[in-house]
């Protein structure tokens, strides 16, 4: 069954394609049907990527929150199911363009990774692992999104772009996913502090990861109240919106591979 | 006083607090630069945080409090009100059953010119972000006290004695000792190591004040100390006899690690099973491996023989002394509670009057103008529908 890892992988990667594809041709041709392909694409290959989640899980007899490879599927699966309720849920068609690629990424990077099923170091046999992964999953799902929405604003408040939906409804959905992200973000800080008091006996050590989660943490702080009480809106808090998931990609990423530390074991 | 706390409660101030330690921090953790969390500068930006934090809690939970608190006045010269045509037949029941439904908390006030309704909604918002600020000065105040944690290891064999280290019995009163029972790898059910699991009885003048098991991630804790599974060494009793008076003996071999034990005969132990180990021997310049098996003596070359006595591990426990860990503990209950209020809806009021002989007459308010369009457009709607 772990042979079938690999296929999985790529039709989800087709399909995010396939549904970006669609999003950016109804710049110039905009009608139901492509919309309505849009839409159906997108939904195949956000259940391509649950398949995938579930198989992996049958794999492993758990939770698939373990490594790097793990996280970034359901990195991707957290996108694109925030990405179809709030298809639903606001009339924000178009918007799968700026969306779909950072999906993309994730399935071009966990084509690198490896995919095979180890045991698990027994620090990372922890019920508050599944807490901690779970909540950095719909945080980090929240502000790819967010972060997409800052995008399409910015290029629509220039007068690009004009199908797109106002900017004034991109700006307060980007806001409320940061509104979402941030109390989960907050659980995955408490719950990685709680786990390792009890694995390693202290709350904070200082390791790059968890600096730059704490920094990420800091600046949709900032985010939050410029916006709430300062009543900062559009180019601005876009800006750290953009700012914020660039610290969110470091955290993942960059920390991952330049400045590995006690989290080093994800990549 | 209150305009010094103003100033210090400032968002501005709060801003540029936050951009600072984010920056700091990113500074600190690229370059790996860990001494500037013991810094004096590190410690005025927590300390300016702190204040900022507390002073904003002072100023304006109470606020929030008294909108909490809020009842119905039976006011009829206010103004913002408008005429609800949809309540135009409702008694005061049917509105009240609407709001009801709306999931408000109502109170009414009424006196000879007519009836008021306030009704309320979403009030757990009002407080998340004060409950967060709360939780995070909690949460300062323990790593403050944490800071001055003491910690040391000990490192035992299966039933052995050891005192605690020094810095922690420092702190804790002398006295304690640790004593092993056992330590053992567990392994689960597709043979990996599941955990490293220490037995052990925490005594004091010989009184058994606490036992139980130390795992990683299990750890064993007893008041302010916690004794942490840090890591351990897998050792082998070797007993050799034949090779010289002064090298005959009984080894504790450490795995993998070679043992000269005398100058022509090196020793190399790697575990096999429980009963059974690998030597591998260098003996006059030659070398050989073999299997030893528990309690079996083995004769090997020029009168020399080597009997497996069974496994001798270490087993390396942290032990901490802490007093603020608790405190910590609770600002981070707080926290999440804070989190899960922040998803509650947002705070929202309705007033509503209706004068005798009058029209019902209302106003909506919510910090969010959509909300507050969309509550009022909801409660038109379900009038209609009563």
């Amino acid at each position: 069954m772990s042979s079938l890892q690999l296929p999985i992988l790529w039709a989800m990667l087709c399909l995010y394609v396939g549904a970006f594809v669609l999003d950016v041709y109804q710049f110039f041709q905009s009608n139901e049907k492509v919309k309505k392909a849009a839409v159906i694409v997108t939904v195949l290959a956000v259940a391509v990527n649950g398949i995938l989640v579930v198989l992996r899980g049958i794999l492993i007899q758990g939770l698939p929150l373990n490594n790097g490879f793990e996280f970034g599927m359901c990195f991707a699966l957290a996108i694109g199911i925030i990405y179809l309720i709030l298809l639903k849920k606001f009339a924000l068609s178009q918007i799968g363009a700026f969306i779909m690629p950072i999906s993309i990424a994730l399935s071009c990077w966990l084509l690198n990774l490896d995919m095979s099923v180890n045991p698990l170091n027994p620090s990372l046999r922890s019920y508050w692992l599944s807490f901690h992964v779970t909540a950095a999953v719909i945080a980090y799902g929240t502000f790819a999104i967010s972060f997409g929405l800052a995008i399409a604003y910015l290029l629509r408040e220039q007068g690009k772009l004009q199908k797109m939906p106002e900017a004034e409804v991109l700006d307060e959905v980007s806001y409320k996913m940061v509104f979402v992200g941030m109390p989960f973000l907050t659980i995955m800080l408490i719950t990685g502090a709680v786990w390792a008091e009890y694995a390693w006996g202290t709350f904070w050590s200082w390791d790059p990861k968890e600096t730059f989660a704490l920094v990420t943490w800091l600046v949709y702080a900032i985010y939050l109240h410029i916006r709430l009480m300062r009543g900062w809106r559009g180019k601005k808090t876009a800006i750290l919106s953009i700012i914020g998931f660039v610290a969110v990609i470091f955290t993942f990423f960059g920390v991952s591979y330049l400045l590995p530390g006690l989290h080093s074991y994800i990549s | 006083m209150h305009k010094f706390l103003r100033s210090l409660a400032s968002l501005k101030l709060a801003i540029y607090l936050l951009a600072a330690m984010a920056g700091l921090y990113a500074v600190a953790a690229v370059y790996g630069d860990m001494e500037i969390y013991s810094s004096w500068m590190f410690r005025l930006l927590m300390a300016v945080f702190w204040l900022n934090l507390f002073s904003c809690t002072v100023l304006h939970l109470p606020g929030a409090w008294r909108i909490s608190r809020r009842k119905a006045k039976a006011d009829f010269a206010g103004s913002g009100y408008e005429n609800i045509a949809q309540a135009e037949n409702c008694s005061q029941d049917e509105i009240t059953a609407v709001l009801k439904k709306m999931g408000f908390k109502m109170d009414t006030a009424e006196n000879e010119q007519g009836i008021c309704i306030f009704a309320q909604k979403g009030k757990a918002s009002l407080f998340a972000p004060h409950v967060l600020h709360l939780a995070i000065l909690i949460i300062i105040i323990g790593a403050f006290l944490v800071s001055f944690a003491v910690s040391g290891a000990v490192i035992c064999t299966d039933g052995q004695k050891v005192a605690l280290p020094s810095a922690v019995a420092a702190k804790i009163g002398e006295g304690y000792e640790i004593v092993v029972e056992k330590f053992e790898t567990v392994y689960d059910d597709q043979g990996a190591v599941d955990n490293w699991v220490t037995t052990l009885d925490l005594t004091k003048d010989g009184e058994v004040v606490a036992s139980g098991q130390s795992m990683v991630n299990h750890p064993l804790i007893y008041k302010d100390l916690t004794i942490y599974q840090n890591s351990y060494k897998y050792h082998f009793l070797l007993s050799l006899e034949g090779v010289n008076a002064e090298a005959d003996g009984v080894y504790s071999l450490p795995e993998d690690l070679a043992v000269d034990v005398s100058d022509d005969l090196t020793l190399i132990a790697h575990g096999l099973s429980d009963e059974e180990v690998f030597v591998h021997v260098r003996y006059k310049g030659e070398e050989q491996t073999y299997t030893l098996i528990l309690g079996e003596p083995f004769a090997f070359k020029d009168g020399i023989s080597m009997e497996y006595g069974g496994e001798n591990n270490y087993t390396i426990l942290q032990i901490k002394y802490a007093q603020g860990s608790k405190v910590v503990f609770l600002g981070f209950i707080i926290a999440c509670l804070a989190s899960v209020m922040f998803w509650s809806s947002r705070y929202r009021e309705i007033y509503l009057r209706q004068a005798k002989d009058g029209a019902w007459q209302g106003r909506v308010y919510c910090k969010s103008p959509e909300i507050m369009r969309k509550m009022k457009e909801d409660f038109e709607t379900n009038l209609r529908g009563k």
